[in-house]
C-alpha cells in the first residue's frame, strides 16, 4: 500500500469516528483540522454538523495544538478532539489541573510521526505553493507535487518540537488511529549557550526583537488565565513598553508559570513571528522539573500537578 | 543600470547624505528594517518575508514626553524626534504603499502627529520591484502595485544575473542615481526585462476587486463567526501588518522620579482593546474583533480616504497561527466562495 493510501485510510477512519460521535449525539463539537491555504498548512476546525466531517483532514500539515480550544468547547457540551501526542498531553494537563472533567472529552487519538514547519520548508528552498500534499513514510515526511514525491529529510523540515518529541502516541485516547514508528528524539538542537553570561547575552538578543504580539501565549493550551498578568492594568505587573528588558520580564514570568505545566508542543516557537526559540526555554525548565520532582506534565490524568498540590510533609521554609 | 557588484559602493555613497535603512537579517531572525552599517547587505530577494517597515515611523514603543515635578518646579520634556534625511532602501511595492496608508491616519490634513511627521518628513523611498511573488501575496487585488512603485523616488528592478535597472521618478530620485558614479546606461535588454517584470507585477494574482469589497462587507456574514472559532486572539495580523496604526498610551514612573508618557503598539484583536473603564466592551468577542479589523481595511478606510487600507503584502496570511487566509474571507464575504 502506498504511503498516501495509508494516510487516506487513517483520514477515512478519523472522519468516520467524528461523524459517528456527532450523529449519535455523544458529542456536541468535533475539534479537528481542515484544509488551509497550502498543502502544508491546515486550519483548526470546529465542527458541529455530521455532514461537515467530510471537511476534516489529517496529514503532516496539522501543526496546531487543538488542546487550545477544549476548555471553551467543553462549556457547550462534550467535545471530541482529533489529538496528536501533544494535543492529548494538553488535554491530560487540563484534566490534571481540573479545568475539564475526563468525561467531557472524547479523544480520537492519532499517532503522529511529526508535522511540517512551512518556514523551515522555505529555508530548505522548497516552495510550499507547489506542493499538492504531504504524508508519512515511517518517520519520514513525504512531500507531493506534480513533479513527484520528495523526502527532504525530517530533520530539516519538521516542526522543531517534533524532532525532540518522545510522545508520538497520545498518552490518553478513546480510540487510536494509526501506529507511530519508533523515533529517537534528536539531541543537541538547543541554540542556548552554556554559561550564565553567554546565556544572558543570548536571551537579551532574542527578547530585544519580541514585538509583544502575545501569539506565544494565545496559542498555548496551558495559558488559560482569565486575565493574564501581562494585561493587568491595576496593578501593573509588567510594563507595556515593547522593549528588551520589559519583554524579558514578560517571557520570564510566563516561563515560570509554565514550569511543570508545559507539554512541549512547541506551538509558541512555531508561531513566533520573530523566531524566538521559546520551546528551548520550556524544555530546559521541563528538564529541571522532571529531575527535581520526577514529573512530566500531561501524561497521566490521575497524576497531581506538581505545583498544584500541597502536602503536609512538603519541606518548606522555616516559619 | 547598476552592476550588482557595485551595490555596496552605491550604498556607501548614499550613506554620506542619508541615514540609509534597509531590511537586514541578524542571526537568522526575520529581516528587520534598521540603519545599514558598512558591510551590511540589505535583503532584496523575495524568498523570505521581512518585518514591516512601519517600525521606522511608528516604533512599537515610543516615549512621548517626560514630566518632572520637584520643589514646586514642573518640567515637561518633549520626546519628538529630530528630523533626519532617511532613505528607505529596497521597499517592496506593498511596503512602499503602506506609508501612504499610514499618512492617511497620521497626516490626514486636519491633524498631524508630530512624532510620525518628524520621521516621515525627510524620507526618500527606493522600491525594489518583485520579480516573483510569494504564495501569500495579493497586492494586485487591492490596487495597482506599479503605480505604487512609481510613487517612490526610485525603483530597482532585476535585469539579469549581474545588474539591476534603476529608474528614477522624481528629482530626488535623479540625484540618487548620481551618487558615487555607479550607474551605467541601461541596455535595451535591461529595459525589456524591467517592463516584463512590471507587467507581471500588475496582473500576477487578482483575487478580488477591492472597491466591490467595500460595498459588500456585511456584518452578519456567517464567515465572521467561523474565523472567530479558530482565531487565537493574538496580535500577529495587526502587529505585522504594514498599515495597522493602533497604539495604547501609558504613564510610568522612571528611575529618578520622572513620569514618562509613552505609546506602544496595540491591537484591535486583543480582548481589552475596546474595554471601557466601566466594564462595557462594545467588541466583546473574537467575532466582533476579527470583523472590525477587516472592515477597517476594506470598508472604513476606503470610505474615509478613498484608498484600500490593505496593501496585499500577505503577512497576515503567511504568519497567522491558525492559517486563516484573508483572501478567502474576502471572497466569502463577497459571496464568491469557491471561485
Amino acid at each position: 500500500m502506498s504511503v498516501q493510501a495509508v494516510l487516506a485510510n487513517q483520514l477515512a477512519e478519523v472522519r468516520r469516528e467524528a461523524r459517528r460521535v456527532l450523529e449519535s449525539g455523544e458529542v456536541k463539537t468535533v475539534l479537528g483540522y481542515r484544509a488551509g491555504p497550502t498543502a502544508v498548512r491546515a486550519m483548526p476546525a470546529l465542527i458541529t454538523r455530521p455532514e461537515d466531517t467530510d471537511l476534516l483532514v489529517w496529514s503532516p500539515a496539522c501543526a496546531n495544538n487543538l488542546g487550545l480550544y477544549v476548555r471553551q468547547a467543553a462549556l457547550e457540551g462534550k467535545v471530541a478532539v482529533v489529538a496528536k501526542g501533544c494535543d492529548a498531553r494538553s488535554i491530560v494537563m487540563l484534566i490534571q489541573e481540573q479545568q475539564i472533567p475526563r468525561e467531557s472529552v472524547y479523544i480520537i487519538g492519532v499517532a503522529c510521526p511529526g508535522v511540517v514547519d512551512p518556514d523551515r520548508l522555505a529555508d530548505a528552498g522548497i516552495r510550499e505553493e507547489k506542493l499538492t500534499g504531504a504524508s508519512w513514510d515511517g518517520a519520514e515526511i513525504v512531500l507531493e507535487s506534480p513533479e513527484g514525491e520528495a523526502r527532504p529529510g525530517r530533520e530539516s523540515i519538521a516542526k522543531m518540537a517534533c524532532l525532540t518529541c518522545d510522545v508520538h502516541t497520545p498518552p490518553l485516547y478513546d480510540i487510536l488511529i494509526g501506529e507511530a514508528p519508533a523515533i529517537e528524539p534528536v539531541d543537541g538542537l538547543s541554540p542556548i549557550p552554556e554559561g550564565t553570561e553567554d546565556r544572558r547575552a543570548f536571551w537579551a538578543k532574542q527578547f530585544d526583537r519580541c514585538v509583544r504580539c502575545y501569539a506565544c501565549r494565545q496559542v498555548c493550551p496551558s495559558c488559560y488565565c482569565t486575565v493574564c498578568f501581562a494585561d493587568r492594568a491595576s496593578p501593573r505587573i509588567v510594563s507595556k513598553r515593547i522593549r528588551g528588558q520589559e519583554n524579558w520580564m514578560y517571557h520570564t514570568v510566563r516561563a515560570m508559570h509554565m514550569a511543570g505545566r508545559c507539554v512541549e508542543c512547541g506551538e509558541c516557537e512555531r508561531v513566533c513571528p520573530v523566531g524566538i526559540p521559546l520551546l528551548q526555554m520550556m524544555r530546559e525548565l521541563g528538564a529541571e522539573v522532571d529531575e527535581l520532582f520526577a514529573f512530566k506534565p500531561g501524561m497521566d490524568p490521575e497524576a497531581e500537578p506538581v505545583f498544584g498540590v500541597f502536602k503536609n510533609e512538603d519541606e518548606g521554609p522555616e516559619p | 543600470m547598476l552592476a550588482k557588484s557595485d551595490l555596496s559602493r552605491w550604498l556607501a555613497a548614499l550613506a554620506a547624505e542619508f541615514r540609509v535603512v534597509g531590511a537586514v537579517s541578524d542571526g537568522g531572525a526575520p529581516p528587520a528594517w534598521r540603519k545599514l552599517e558598512p558591510g551590511d547587505t540589505p535583503v532584496l530577494d523575495n524568498l523570505r518575508w521581512v518585518m514591516p517597515p512601519k517600525e521606522q515611523v511608528l516604533p512599537g514603543y515610543e516615549p512621548l514626553f517626560t514630566y518632572c515635578a520637584r520643589k514646586g518646579e514642573e518640567e515637561i520634556t518633549s520626546a519628538v524626534p529630530a528630523e533626519e534625511p532617511t532613505l528607505m532602501f529596497g521597499l517592496r511595492p506593498c511596503d512602499a504603499r503602506s506609508f501612504a496608508v499610514l499618512d492617511a491616519t497620521y497626516l490626514d490634513g486636519r491633524f498631524s502627529d508630530p512624532y510620525y511627521a518628524a520621521r516621515r518628513a525627510q524620507m526618500t523611498t527606493v522600491a525594489y520591484v518583485c520579480e516573483s511573488k510569494r504564495w501569500s501575496c495579493f497586492c494586485s487585488s487591492v490596487g495597482d502595485p506599479v503605480e505604487w512603485v512609481k510613487a517612490c523616488d526610485l525603483a530597482i528592478t532585476d535585469a539579469g544575473e549581474d545588474a539591476w535597472i534603476v529608474t528614477a521618478f522624481t528629482g530626488k530620485g535623479e540625484k540618487l542615481l548620481e551618487a558615487g558614479g555607479c550607474m551605467s546606461a541601461a541596455t535595451e535588454a535591461a529595459c525589456a526585462s524591467r517592463d516584463a517584470i512590471w507587467e507581471d507585477l500588475a496582473r500576477a494574482n487578482e483575487h478580488f476587486d477591492a472597491q466591490a469589497v467595500a460595498r459588500a462587507v456585511d456584518w452578519e456574514e456567517p464567515v465572521w463567526a467561523e474565523i472567530a472559532g479558530r482565531c487565537t486572539g493574538c496580535g500577529i495580523c495587526s502587529y505585522l501588518c504594514p498599515t495597522c496604526t493602533c497604539f495604547d498610551i501609558q504613564d510610568e514612573e522612571c528611575p529618578g522620579g520622572a513620569i514618562e508618557r509613552y505609546r506602544v503598539r496595540d491591537s484591535c484583536q486583543f480582548c481589552d482593546f475596546t474595554k471601557m473603564g466601566h466594564g462595557h466592551n462594545p467588541r466583546p468577542g473574537k467575532k466582533e474583533r476579527t470583523r472590525q479589523r477587516l472592515s477597517h481595511k476594506f470598508k472604513y478606510l476606503p470610505e474615509r480616504s478613498g484608498m484600500s487600507g490593505c496593501v496585499g503584502c500577505g503577512r497576515c496570511i503567511h504568519l497567522c497561527p491558525v492559517n486563516t487566509d484573508t483572501r478567502k474571507i474576502i471572497a466569502e464575504v463577497m459571496g464568491v466562495h469557491g471561485q
